[in-house]
C-alpha cells in the first residue's frame, strides 16, 4: 500500500475516531468539575441512544419505553450492591438478565405492532415499569427513592472519583458503538436495514423478520439497562421519576437530533442535547427570570422540528460530510505536496 | 416439481384459500390469473411460507414442505418477487441485489459476483445504474431489480406477483421477455399471478382462473385464451365473471 493511499484511509475512516479519542482523553484533564458530570451524563445517554439508534435507525422500530430498561438496570445494580452487597459487576449482570428478559416477554407480542401502534405499546410499558419502582416500596424505595448506592467496583478497583468514571464510561460507549458497528456492517445488519426498507420484500428473501426484531429490541434493552446500572453507581441515590416516559421521550429526541440512521447519531444527538439543556438552564433565567425549568421543553420541540424539516437525517450525515470534506481537502494537499518518494497522485489512485 | 393439495389457508376468520391443488413440472411456466381479492397473492404466500395453511399438503420435489417458515423454503430454492416490488428504497442497486442472496452468506464473495454478473446480462440497465439508491429507479427499472434480487437466491422455483402492476405495455412486454428467457436459458420454473391476463396467458405453459378462494378454470394457456368465459371476463368479452 503506498503512502497516499495509507494517508487516504487514515483520512476516510479512522482519522476522525483517531482525533476524537485523543480528544476524549485530553478533555477531562482541562475541563473543571461540573462539565466532566456533563460529559459523563453525555456518556450515559450515549450508550442508550447507541442501542436505540439500532433499534430505530436500522431496524425502523420505535420505542418509547427504554427509559424503563434504564430504570431496570439502575435498580438491579441497586438492589444488588445497595441491599446485598454484591459486587458492581453482578448488579451489572442482573439488570442485563433482567432487562433482557422483560425486553423478550414484551418485545413478542408488541413488535408485531407497527408505528403508532407500537410506539404506543412501549409506552404504556414505560408506564407500567414506572408503576412498578413506585409501588414496589420494599425493594425500590418507592418515590423516597433508593439512597445509599456504592460506587462501582470492579475486581478492586474502584470508580470513586468523576475521572475515573468519566474513562469507564467513555470506553463502554465506545466500545458498544464499535460492537454496534460491527453487527451494522455484517449479515445481521443487512438484515435489519431490510426490515426497515420493507417487511414484505425481507420476508420475501428469506429474513426472520419477527426474530431479528425482537434480538435488537433485546439489544437495545441491555444497552438501556447497562447505562443504568452505572448511571445508579454514579448519583448513588435513584427514584422512579428518573425513569418516566419523559426520559423515554428525551432518548428518542437525541437520537432523532443526532441521527437515528448513522451508529454515531446516538451518540451526537446525547453531546447536543445534554450540553444544550445545561446551556439553556443557565442562560433562559436570564432573559426570563420568571419561567420554569420546563422551558427547555419548549426549545427542544423547536429545534426536533427544526431537524426534522431541514435535516431529516439528523446532525450525523452533516457532520460526516464535512469532516469527509476537510479529510479529503487536507488529503488532496497531502499529494500534491507530500514526500519527494510519494507517489505523485491524487488519493492514491494511478490513473 | 411442486405439488399443492387441498390448501386451505385463514386469514383470521377469514377463509381465503379453500381448497386449491394444483401441480408444476420442473421449467414451467404456471400463470394464476383471477380479480382482486380471488387470493392469488395469500397463494403464492402460503406456498412461500408467510403465510401457514391449516388444512393441505405442499409437496416441493417430493417433500412436503409442512409449515416451513419462509427462511427455509427460501433456503429450498423457492423464492417470491411480493406485489409492488418492494425495492428497498435507501439501498443501492447492487445491495438490493446482495440482499437476494442473504441466505447465501457462506458462498465466496466470487460466486456471488458471478452471480450479479449474471443478472446484469439480463438486466444491463441495471449494471449502469448499481450504485443508484433502488428508490430512484423507475417502476420498470424496479421491477427488474426485484426480479433480479429473487434470482440472487439460486431459486428453482420463481413466483411473481403481478410484475407487470402499473408498467406501461412496452415494459410488460420486456418482463414477460425475461421470464421466458429465465425459463429456457436456466430451467427455472416460475408461477406468475397476474391481472394482465392476455400478457400472462400469451407466455405461460399452463394456467389456472382464481375466484374467491377456489380455482375455477385450469388448463393450457393457449386452450383459456380461447376460452370463452376468459374471454368473456377478463379479455374483453361479454359477460362478467367466471362460473365457477
Amino acid at each position: 500500500m503506498n503512502h497516499s493511499k495509507v494517508s487516504e484511509l487514515y483520512n476516510r475512516h479512522y482519522g476522525g475516531l483517531f482525533l476524537f479519542i485523543a480528544a476524549l482523553v485530553i478533555v477531562p484533564f482541562v475541563a473543571n468539575s461540573f462539565l466532566l458530570s456533563v460529559l459523563i451524563l453525555v456518556g450515559l445517554y450515549g450508550i442508550v441512544t447507541t442501542g436505540l439508534t439500532m433499534l430505530m435507525g436500522y431496524a425502523g422500530q420505535i420505542s418509547l419505553g427504554h427509559a424503563a430498561f434504564y430504570g431496570i438496570g439502575a435498580y438491579a445494580s441497586a438492589v444488588m450492591t445497595g441491599t446485598y452487597g454484591m459486587p458492581g459487576i453482578v448488579g451489572i449482570l442482573v439488570g442485563v438478565a433482567f432487562a433482557g428478559t422483560v425486553a423478550v416477554l414484551i418485545g413478542i407480542p408488541t413488535l408485531k405492532l407497527k408505528e403508532n401502534y407500537l410506539a404506543l405499546a412501549t409506552l404504556g410499558f414505560g408506564i407500567i415499569i414506572f408503576t412498578f419502582f413506585k409501588e414496589l416500596k420494599e425493594i425500590t424505595g418507592g418515590l423516597n427513592g433508593f439512597f445509599g448506592i456504592p460506587s462501582f467496583n470492579l475486581f478492586g478497583f474502584a470508580f470513586d472519583t468523576d475521572l475515573k468514571f468519566y474513562f469507564l464510561i467513555w470506553a463502554l460507549l465506545i466500545v458498544g458503538i464499535l460492537f454496534s458497528k460491527n453487527i451494522i456492517d455484517s449479515r445481521v445488519g443487512r438484515a435489519l436495514r431490510s426490515i426497515h426498507g420493507s417487511d414484505v420484500a425481507a420476508n420475501s428473501i428469506g429474513v426472520n423478520i419477527q426474530q431479528y426484531k425482537l434480538k435488537v429490541f433485546v439489544l437495545s434493552a441491555v444497552y438501556a439497562s447497562v447505562a443504568g446500572s452505572l448511571y445508579a453507581h454514579y448519583v448513588t441515590f435513584i427514584n422512579p421519576n428518573l425513569f418516566t416516559a419523559m426520559e423515554s421521550i428525551t432518548f428518542l429526541i437525541m437520537v432523532v437530533i443526532g441521527g437515528s440512521a448513522n451508529i454515531w447519531g446516538g451518540m451526537i444527538g446525547a453531546i447536543v442535547y445534554v450540553l444544550l439543556n445545561e446551556l439553556l438552564k443557565e442562560v433562559v433565567p436570564m432573559f426570563f427570570p420568571n419561567v420554569g425549568g420546563e422551558f427547555q421543553i419548549v426549545f427542544f420541540g423547536i429545534l426536533l422540528v427544526a431537524i426534522l424539516i431541514y435535516m431529516p437525517q439528523g446532525l450525523a450525515p452533516t457532520l460526516g460530510k464535512v469532516w469527509r470534506r476537510l479529510a479529503g481537502r487536507k488529503n488532496k494537499k497531502a499529494a500534491v505536496t507530500g514526500p519527494p518518494n510519494a507517489d505523485a497522485t491524487v488519493g492514491g489512485s494511478k490513473s | 416439481m411442486l405439488q399443492v393439495k387441498d390448501i386451505h389457508t385463514y386469514h383470521g376468520f377469514l377463509h381465503v384459500l379453500k381448497g386449491i391443488s394444483f401441480e408444476l413440472n420442473k421449467g414451467e411456466i404456471f400463470a394464476i390469473v383471477g380479480s382482486n381479492g380471488a387470493g392469488k397473492s395469500t397463494l403464492l404466500g402460503t406456498i412461500a411460507g408467510i403465510y401457514q395453511q391449516r388444512q393441505g399438503k405442499i409437496l416441493y420435489e417430493g417433500n412436503d414442505l409442512g409449515k416451513q417458515k419462509v427462511e427455509e423454503v427460501v433456503k429450498k430454492g423457492i423464492c417470491l418477487v411480493p406485489e409492488r416490488r418492494q425495492i428497498f428504497d435507501a439501498l443501492s442497486v447492487k445491495d438490493n441485489m446482495m440482499l437476494g442472496a442473504y441466505h447465501r452468506y457462506r458462498q465466496s464473495k466470487k460466486t456471488l459476483q458471478q452471480d450479479i454478473d449474471r443478472c446484469y446480462e439480463l438486466f444491463p440497465k441495471l449494471k449502469t445504474m448499481e450504485d443508484r439508491p433502488g428508490g430512484l429507479l423507475s417502476g420498470g427499472e424496479q421491477q427488474m431489480l426485484a426480479i433480479a434480487r429473487g434470482l440472487m437466491s439460486n431459486p428453482k422455483l420463481m413466483m411473481l406477483d403481478e410484475p407487470s402492476l402499473g408498467l406501461a405495455p412496452l415494459i410488460v412486454k420486456d418482463i414477460m421477455n425475461i421470464l421466458d428467457q429465465l425459463r429456457t436459458e436456466f430451467g427455472t420454473t416460475i408461477i406468475l399471478v397476474e391481472q394482465n391476463v392476455k400478457a400472462a396467458l400469451k407466455v405461460a405453459d399452463r394456467a389456472c382462473v382464481m375466484e374467491r378462494g377456489e380455482i375455477a378454470i385450469e388448463g393450457e394457456a393457449k386452450s383459456l385464451m380461447k376460452d370463452p368465459r376468459v374471454r368473456d371476463a377478463y379479455l374483453g368479452g361479454k359477460g362478467r365473471t367466471v362460473p365457477v
